[in-house]
């Protein structure tokens, strides 16, 4: 007997395609805009994603479509982070950049402070992971890194995230 | 290498200036070029065909370098911390973490400002034009085409027979002429009618004069005609009213009998027989030469499908009505037809075309 793929592939449909738009537009909007901190390119980023997700609808498994949305954001958004020149070297972090000036209100706050001073790799993968809450594995395919290296970063990030904290609230 | 001597000193030369000899080797020509000073010129020679490496260095070499990723110093107790908060340890390594968290209350700080780390997502972030993200579907029902269908067979049909149409260059089916009418009573004065007759001819007598029909088939004979009475193809026809002087009507012009009688005869193009197979064939070729504007040579005889059908039916009435209706069709790379869209200015829509999957064999 001889399946057919699309059988055990649930392609996406039109509405499946709309239905994707309300359930992700925010959650991906939020991703990449606490990523470059630019409302106006993360709106564009969104409209890329969708763009492509639109051209590719028919060829998209159905239950993968956040992964997929995702995984193109977070390409097209580095892809933009590249291009415009915004980005540093990922893997040189100042672990003792813990200037703030600023006045915070509360932890959450201090928090969303000091996540827009991580790496911008450490950055989105510590939210696809808490954000979104995919695997390691998950968070290393759609980033094309290796599941260490998205440990690893993910570590660092917690480290430098409450080293942070834990200085703000020395000085508060 | 073997020594230098008059036989390979060239190639020594060459590597010389090319820096593959090693000091001893240097040496070896410079003293050879001493004790031979007539070769000075060649090895001055072989210096020019050297290029000289030029000295550019790329600029940006640091950028291209890569650090491994690897686990930086740990502390173990963060370490923990963290495997604590991504859910990686196992049941015994968690028993152990419990005991030493509630025995350290530094550790127990420790882990209270990792808890803190773990973020989550500002809800009050929304995108705002998830509308514009959307796409709109129109879902036609399955009886919508079949009326489509059936509007645009009449389209055609109104089309090809409409006074809008132009049929001057139309050609015409052999079994489908607009015969021309002859009414019999009207050849009682035959010098006076300047008229044309043809295979489109058709005779109508109108009267009860006897009226003498002769054929190619029948031979002469008098026939009371009556109704229509159409002139074939190839046949000689001799019309005689009353008194009247026969009136031949004759179809083959190479054979026409030098007949002052003879009425002026139009030859009209002979249309093949087999030159349109079928209905769908003779509509094809005529919307495509005539309201598709493709060119004739280029066009292949074909059954022409609906879509050119339908092209041809919106080119017509944007003609007539002056609107510009459209459709356009989008097609994979393997031809398939992925989906439709139709413009107008009262109506637009695109409506992908989705295959059934293959089933299970």
């Amino acid at each position: 007997m001889r399946l057919n793929i699309d059988l055990l592939t649930r392609v996406m449909t039109v509405a499946d395609y709309n239905r994707s738009v309300d359930q992700f537009a925010d959650p991906v909007f939020r991703f990449v805009l606490k990523n470059i901190q630019d409302e106006e390119k993360s709106r564009d980023v969104v409209q890329d994603t969708f763009e492509k997700l639109w051209i590719n609808y028919e060829r998209v498994d159905g239950k993968k479509v956040k992964s997929y949305i995702f995984t193109t954001a977070y390409h097209t958004m580095i892809d933009r982070i590249r291009k415009d020149k915004r980005q540093g070297d990922f893997d040189n972090v100042d672990q003792g950049r813990y200037a703030h000036e600023e006045q915070y209100s509360d932890l959450k706050e201090i928090l969303s402070e000091a996540i827009t001073r991580l790496p911008a790799d450490q950055k989105s993968v510590l939210m696809l992971r808490d954000y979104e809450g995919y695997s390691y594995k998950e968070i290393a395919e759609m980033t094309e890194l290796s599941e260490a290296q998205v440990k690893v970063y993910i570590y660092r990030a917690r480290v430098f995230l409450k080293n942070y904290i834990g200085s703000v609230e020395a000085v508060v | 290498m073997n020594r230098i001597d008059k036989n390979n000193y060239e190639a020594y030369f060459l590597d010389y200036h090319e820096g593959r000899l090693n000091s001893e080797e240097e040496q070896s020509v410079m003293t050879f070029i001493q004790d031979n000073p007539e070769c000075f010129d060649v090895f001055e020679d072989y210096q020019a065909l050297v290029l000289p490496i030029p000295d550019i260095k790329y600029p940006n070499k640091s950028e291209l370098f890569r650090t491994e990723v690897s686990m930086p110093a740990v502390d173990e107790w963060e370490y923990l911390c963290v495997a604590f908060i991504e859910g990686d340890l196992s049941d015994k390594e968690l028993d152990n973490f419990e005991k030493e968290r509630l025995s350290d209350p530094e550790k127990e700080k420790t882990l209270n400002t990792f808890l803190a780390t773990k973020s989550s997502p500002d809800e009050s972030i929304h995108y705002e034009q998830k509308a514009e993200l959307k796409k709109k579907v129109v879902l036609i029902p399955r009886w919508i085409y079949g009326a489509v269908s059936a509007a645009a067979i009449l389209v055609l049909g109104w089309i090809i027979f409409s006074p809008f149409g132009d049929k001057t260059d139309i050609p015409q089916m052999a079994d489908e002429k607009n015969r021309e009418i002859i009414y019999i009573d009207k050849l009682a004065h035959p010098g006076k009618y300047d008229r044309i007759a043809s295979l489109d001819t058709k005779i109508k007598h109108l009267s009860n004069s006897s009226v003498t029909f002769l054929d190619n088939q029948a031979g002469l004979s008098d026939k009371g005609l009556s109704g229509d009475n159409p002139i074939e193809r190839e046949s000689y026809v001799m019309l005689a009213l009353g008194s009247q002087k026969p009136i031949t009507i004759h179809t083959v012009p190479s054979e026409m009998p030098p007949s002052s009688s003879v009425f002026a005869f139009r030859s009209i193009p002979s249309v093949e027989e087999d030159e349109y197979q079928t209905f769908f064939a003779f509509s094809g070729d005529l919307i495509r030469k005539q309201i598709l504007k493709q060119d004739p040579a280029l066009v292949e005889k074909s059954r022409f499908s609906l879509w050119e059908l339908a092209d041809a039916g919106l080119e017509k009435l944007s003609n007539i009505f002056g609107t510009n209706a459209d459709i356009e069709r989008e097609y994979s790379e393997s031809g398939d037809l992925l989906a439709v869209s139709f413009e107008s200015a009262l109506i637009g829509f695109n409506t992908p075309i989705r295959k059934k999957s293959a089933q299970i064999d």
